[in-house]
């Protein structure tokens, strides 16, 4: 069986390298890889290509077994962004846990209420985005996943950077939003008609 | 009553505040509304049915009593009825 090794390889380029074979053709094939996040990467883009997956943990490695059909052949030759679900509205992106510079404090708590007004708001994101220190907000902070899932459940996706969530070694089975990747993150701020940095 | 809010003088009044109580009680901070004239843009959000425990701990914290005023909200329709309680 036609064997991808993306092991010791950072996000995304075991998915760019699952996706080259499957634009190749492959149907039956195994992708060897090193972390969750990548597990989880990888099912995501199973999921958008019409495979079943199918994951195996060993000593130090996850094999995802990919079995399918996969999606009608419409692949261009580069690398793209997938299009994403919702096409207008406006995108959210946190890159830090806090809102400007001066106080941590001050600032922690200020993005607390940024996220507390959205929830009593009827004019609603597409998408929060969450990368690198921003990532801890969903992880951690009580607060803010508390408005989060307010958010979610009117709708609203969350995506949280799975690279991000690694480095900080934090938990990957969030209380709320997805693991994502820069694709992911990229296509939904290309998508919005305009997008917030907090 | 719906929710109650705590609405303070100054900030540090505030997030001393919220880590004092966020040890008991489930809590966020909200921006103080504009029905409330306050010093500090920072208020406390509480459940309802903790009113009398979030009032016995404030009387029990080392804060001036008129650093802070406590309001319980109700919302009706598009309206909403700020109270304060004394």
């Amino acid at each position: 069986m036609l064997t991808i090794d993306a092991k010791g390889q950072n996000c995304p380029i075991p998915v760019i390298m699952t996706k080259k074979e499957i634009e190749k053709g492959a149907k039956e094939f195994v992708v060897e890889v090193d972390n969750e996040i990548a597990v989880q990467n990888l099912q995501k883009l199973a999921e958008s290509q019409q495979f079943q997956t199918k994951v195996e943990q060993g000593e130090g490695v996850y094999r995802v077994y990919f079995s399918g059909e996969g999606a009608p052949a419409a692949a261009p030759a580069q690398e793209k962004a997938p299009a994403a679900p919702k096409g207008n509205g406006y995108a959210v992106f946190v890159g830090k846990d806090y809102v400007g510079e001066g106080s941590h404090e001050l600032g922690l708590n200020l993005i607390r209420m940024f996220f507390y007004v959205l929830t009593q708001s009827e004019d609603l994101p597409a998408s929060v985005l969450f990368m690198n220190a921003g990532v801890k907000l969903p992880a951690q902070d009580e607060q803010v996943i508390e408005h989060l899932k307010v958010l979610a459940d009117k709708g609203v996706e969350i995506l949280v950077c799975g690279t991000c969530i690694n480095y900080y070694q934090l938990p990957t089975d969030l209380q709320v939003g997805t693991i994502s990747n820069m694709y992911d993150i990229v296509s939904r701020m290309q998508a919005a008609d305009k997008v917030i940095t907090v | 009553m719906d929710y109650g809010t705590i609405a303070f003088q100054n900030t540090h009044a505030a997030m001393t505040t919220q880590s004092y109580l966020s040890k008991r009680f489930s809590i966020s901070v909200m921006p103080t509304l504009r029905k409330i004239s306050m010093s500090c843009g920072i208020s406390i959000r509480f459940q309802a049915q903790d009113l009398q425990e979030i009032q016995q701990a404030m009387e029990a914290f080392d804060l001036d009593r008129d650093a802070y005023a406590i309001y319980a909200v109700t919302h009706q329709g598009k309206d909403m009825l700020v109270e304060e309680i004394k």
